[in-house]
């Protein structure tokens, strides 16, 4: 007998196995790895006697951060018209460009010509042009050309400090709605040429009290604030306070008066203490709608220039009827309707 | 009949990007592949069928030696090799695409009748190199981009099936499997990293998950290439091994 076993294995699974080849590639990122750093540039450019130009080349072709070639052109004497083709064609940070120009003797002019292609901020500007030895009439093509609404007493704050011609000036407030009292404390400062600044205000509604603290403080012609006053509404105490300090002629004085209803009792103090052609006074009054009572408070405090002699004034005060007043030797005043009198 | 080799194929995924800021991954397109032989040397192409009914259009694109991404598309002429002397001499070999699927199995070789660069099999209309047109950065850069691996065998099971990179000569390259078999995962972009895969570096073995790849399932794998900041132009391969047991 015998006995039969039959065994099983199992020895689990058949290995398998497959390898697939994949292809891939990646280029090499030339542009981007080698991505200029401006701001190595610029402190390369520091260390050593790089040429400048060469670096403006570089950055016209990049975004660049213009705050760095500022900062490395600070460092060494640059071509500024270099740095004018870069900012001339980016949106530069104009501070930036302006912080440049302040370390160095910039040609303004390229400043200029940057500002003029973009919304520049004029405070920089004007704080670059404080520093340097520029030409300052640069800046007004500059700010009338450029769209930003400037403060102006940024503009001012440049001219303070340097000998300017004041005619830029006025081209600039022209175009734009100034702060004239930012122009008067210019004007204080220099010798100015006031008719330019006349000339400024009769375009716009100045501050005359801005003009006569101007005035007051120099040498004027008076006759050029008279041509002012007429388009502009001014307050004539303004500008008798102007008068009075300064010996002037009060012919101008009247025509400026006469087209506007001046308080003509200003006109009288003033009458006061300057040395006056009281003809002058008279033709005043009698374009304005003055009231003669007010005329009357003047008459004593003028005797003295007419005694020995006879004055006729005439006023024409309203329709209802004209006055004619008399001194006569004794000093006293007599004063008569038109109808009694014949003129 | 147990799983043979040749019944564990490799095939596109359904977005395979060729810049980066495109949908990336997503369902297996088993009618893509991705296994081609570069050319060894500049040279131009030429594709025939083993098969004289097809004439579809089959575009060819390569880069030429300088360079630049260079394209062609010509009408197949069955059995008779058609040469894309248009295309000219190209460096690099990146997408062959068909019009339509063939009768037979195209193939794109060397020309005139030289070495084999890709086979299109009947059914499948396209092969192509991964990381199309990527490039290193000024910082470093990783990219991601999906592939499967499926068991074509009919009935049986692929059992402890797991996921290996066997070779990866530029270093550069780490594999992951899908967190799930016949999985659909896209990334809005190949520069973003798909979720719950675990990046494996060469020669570490990676298990399916579920242990096993049933008959006409495919596990998706992504390959991770990481290019350091500014670094030069690859042009290379990286070897992923789907292994397993079979009964």
């Amino acid at each position: 007998m015998s006995l039969l076993l039959l065994l099983r294995t199992a020895a689990g699974g058949t290995p398998v196995a497959q390898s697939y080849v994949l292809n891939l590639e990646a280029l090499g990122g030339i542009a981007a790895a080698r991505a200029l750093n401006l701001e190595a540039l610029a402190a390369i450019a520091q260390g050593r006697g790089t040429n400048l130009e060469a670096l403006s080349t570089a950055a016209q072709a990049r975004e660049l951060a213009l705050e760095a070639l500022s900062t490395a052109a600070q460092g060494r004497v640059l071509v500024f018209e270099a740095l004018a083709g870069i900012a001339g064609i980016r949106v530069a940070t104009f501070e930036a460009l302006a912080s440049l120009a302040q370390g160095r003797a910039g040609n303004i002019e390229a400043l200029a010509s940057i500002a003029q292609g973009r919304g520049a901020n004029l405070e920089a500007l004007a704080i670059a042009a404080q520093a340097p030895t520029i030409n300052l009439e640069a800046l007004g093509p500059i700010a009338v050309n450029v769209l930003a609404v400037i403060p102006f007493e940024a503009v001012g704050d440049a001219r303070v400090a340097r000998v300017l011609g004041i005619e830029a000036l006025t081209g600039i407030a022209q175009g734009r709605g100034a702060n004239l009292e930012a122009n008067a404390s210019v004007a204080q400062g220099r010798a100015a040429n006031i008719e330019a600044a006349g000339y400024l205000t009769q375009a716009r509604s100045g501050n005359i009290e801005a003009l006569a603290s101007i005035a007051q403080a120099r040498d004027f012609n008076l006759e050029a604030l008279a041509s002012l006053q007429r388009p502009v509404a001014i307050s004539i105490e303004a500008l008798l306070s102007v008068t009075r300090t300064v010996g002037g002629t009060i012919e101008a004085l009247a025509t400026i008066a006469a087209p506007r209803g001046a308080g003509i009792e200003s006109l009288a103090a003033l009458a006061g203490t300057a040395t006056l052609r009281l003809e002058a006074l008279a033709a005043i009054a009698r374009a304005a709608g003055v009231p003669f009572e007010a005329m009357q408070g003047i008459i004593p405090a003028v005797i003295v220039n007419i005694i020995e002699r006879l004055a006729l004034f005439q006023f024409q005060l309203t329709e209802a009827g004209r006055f004619a007043n008399r001194l006569d030797e004794d000093g006293n005043f007599a004063q008569r309707r038109d109808e009694d009198i014949d003129f | 009949m147990p799983i043979a080799a040749s019944d564990l194929k490799a095939y596109q995924a359904a977005n395979m990007p060729e810049a980066d800021t495109t949908t990336t991954g997503g369902a297996i397109a088993a009618t893509g592949l991705v296994e081609f032989t570069d050319v060894a040397a500049n040279d131009d192409l030429e594709a025939l069928s083993d098969n004289a009914a097809d004439t579809m259009n089959l575009t060819l694109t390569g880069r030429n030696a300088a360079g630049a991404i260079v394209s062609e598309t010509k009408a197949l002429t069955g059995t008779t090799a058609a040469i894309f002397s248009t295309l000219g001499i190209i460096e690099r070999f990146l997408k062959g695409v068909l019009a339509s699927a063939a009768a037979g199995t195209i193939t794109i070789r060397r020309s005139v009748a030289g070495a084999t660069v890709a086979t299109i099999a009947p059914g499948k209309t396209s092969v192509r190199r991964l990381f199309y047109d990527s490039a290193s950065e000024a910082g470093s850069t990783t990219r991601y981009e999906k592939a499967f691996m499926k068991n074509e065998h009919a009935t049986l099971t692929l059992t402890n099936a797991a996921l290996k990179l066997t070779a990866d000569p530029a270093a550069t390259i780490r594999i992951g499997a899908a967190p799930a078999v016949d999985d659909s995962a896209t990334v809005t972009n190949r520069k973003t990293a798909p979720a719950s895969v675990t990046f494996v570096d060469d020669g570490v073995s990676q298990g399916v998950p579920g242990g096993s790849l049933a008959a006409g399932a495919a596990i998706g794998v992504w390959a991770e290439m990481v290019r350091g900041a500014g670094a030069a132009a690859i042009k290379n391969t990286f070897t992923v091994e789907l292994s397993g047991t079979t009964t």
